[in-house]
């Protein structure tokens, strides 16, 4: 759990990043949102280390990437013109947190996240034998006495 | 082995497309538009007005003089929420900073009322309206229907009714009513130049009845808002274009010729970056001769009289203005630096990924 609520916070900030760059280098607003979304899955995938926790970090992370922006976006924009007689206008606003194509965020960043936990699973794995062999290789085995 | 990672890479690289595929919908219509138009928060403009009105007549004795004079200071800020289906509602609320009337007695109470609060504590208004994402189509969040049995059934007597009717309109309101949508103005595409038609209008998709007109981008300049200088695209109008859209309109003759008979200059502008408008800026001047009673007897006086409107943008929220972000604004920093702090904290995961002991 406490793997998955790390590798979500890291991936959303990555994302969040991402998502601010200029849209021209990457041809245009969508490239933009694509990028941000696989950087955010990716690197939830990267922290998770794991199939299923990568999937469920990178899902959440893509379910919130977009949300999440907006909020601090709202914020900062509150932050900046200071507190005022806006009881509907702060509702509607933090009704922005809903949609903006959550689903398809977050299959897509299950996905992402899933794989990218899934390869970094298994390097791990490869890693750590090598570390086995390397250690039965170089270490000499000690004859017991009998 | 290599034939596994190359299925791997294969399955990696599918499962990218259908990422892309999934987020295709994002693509629509977003040329032309700068897309943080649609989800305006935070964006605040002030919107000063002056007028003056003086009548006199300095021939007879003693000599009639009688002048009325005003001016107002609102705030206004914008804020938006996603209301489902590609539309994104918009709500305002407004705050009247001060205001000046020099025969305040001949306001009427109601109005004096509405000014005092107002001034007191502001008035935030519900989403009324809805943007259609990708374009400038606005529609109402009010049923008309319901809004008209509502009106019909209530009976307002007093400003105390007032609230009472305030709820029962706000019960129609909520859904996105199709029927009827007028162009935004806040904002135009960005793909315009000199000469670009700019179009206005309401339009009523069920009785095909529709009232538009077209504003031609006249000039360019360098316009100070929001704290800054931003480049911008003019659409300059005098008396005698607004006549001419009044006429087009189907106004009243009488009505196009006073309009054509007084100096009138309007300017509005948008910024070339985000297409989003910078301000609003209008200045009128006639003159004209009327009869008032005074004693009993009819004395014919010349009137002179001054009106200045100014809507200004006084902070740009999350409009990209300049083509810069809020962010980008807020931290003083460049964009190179958000990408370099997205990669960071990819490799601060990566870190994490191959340095932490297994369990």
């Amino acid at each position: 759990m406490g793997s998955i609520v790390v590798s979500l916070i890291l991936g959303l900030a990555a994302g969040f990043f991402v998502l601010e760059i200029e849209p021209s280098w990457v041809g245009g607003t969508m490239g933009v949102s694509v990028l941000g979304l696989i950087t955010a899955a990716i690197t939830a995938g990267l922290a998770s280390r794991g199939t299923v926790r990568g999937g469920i970090s990178g899902g959440l992370a893509g379910l919130l990437l977009m949300p999440s922006k907006a909020l601090v976006s709202v914020l900062l924009a509150f932050l900046e013109i200071g507190f005022q007689p806006l009881a509907w206008a702060t509702l509607a606003s933090l009704l922005t947190i809903i949609g903006i194509y959550p689903l398809a965020f977050a299959i897509a960043g299950a996905i992402i996240g899933g794989i990218t936990g899934y390869l970094v699973s298994k390097i791990n794995k490869w890693r750590t034998r090598r570390r086995v062999q390397y250690y039965y290789y170089y270490v000499p085995v000690i004859p017991q006495s009998s | 082995m290599a034939v596994k990672h190359l299925k791997g890479l294969m399955a990696f690289a599918a499962m990218l497309m259908l990422a892309l595929s999934c987020l295709a919908g994002l693509a629509s219509a977003q040329g032309e538009y700068d897309p943080s138009v649609f989800t305006p928060n935070g964006v605040v403009y002030k919107f000063q007005g002056s007028f003056s009105l003086l009548m006199e007549n300095t021939t007879v004795s003693p000599p009639f003089q009688e002048l009325r004079e005003g001016n107002f200071s609102l705030v206004i800020s914008i804020f938006s929420r996603d209301q489902g289906g590609g539309y994104y509602a918009w709500s305002f609320s407004i705050y009247l900073e001060n205001w000046y009337y020099n025969r305040p007695e001949e306001l009427p109470e109601i109005l004096t009322t509405v000014l005092e609060t107002l001034g007191v504590q502001g008035v935030a208004v519900p989403p009324l309206v809805a943007v259609k994402w990708g374009t400038r189509e606005t529609y109402f969040l009010i049923d008309f229907h319901q809004l008209k049995r509502t009106l019909q059934e209530a009976q307002p007597i007093g400003p105390e009714s007032a609230g009472a009717l305030a709820s029962q309109v706000l019960a129609a309101t909520g859904e996105v009513n199709e029927e009827v949508y007028f162009t935004n103005p806040f904002y135009i595409p960005i793909n315009v130049g000199l000469g670009t038609e700019l179009v206005y209008g309401v339009y009523n998709k069920t009785s095909g009845q529709q009232y538009e007109v077209y504003l031609i981008i006249n000039d360019e300049a360098e316009v100070e808002a929001a704290g800054g200088t931003y480049a911008a695209w003019v659409v300059r109008l005098n008396a005698g274009d607004v006549a001419d859209l009044l006429a087009d309109l189907g106004a009243d003759e009488d009505v196009v010729r006073a309009v054509r008979s007084t100096e009138l200059e309007i300017d509005v502008y948008y910024d070339k970056a985000s297409g989003w408008l910078l301000g609003y800026e209008s200045h009128g001047h006639f003159t004209n001769t009327t009869v008032v009673e005074r004693d009993g007897q009819l004395l014919e006086v010349n009137i002179t009289s001054d009106v200045d409107l100014v809507l200004r943008l006084v902070k740009p929220g999350t409009v990209n203005i300049g083509g810069e972000s809020l962010v980008e604004r807020e931290l003083g920093l460049p964009r190179e630096t958000a990408l370099a702090l997205g990669a960071l904290i990819m490799a601060l995961a990566a870190l994490w990924a191959f340095l932490r002991p297994e369990r």
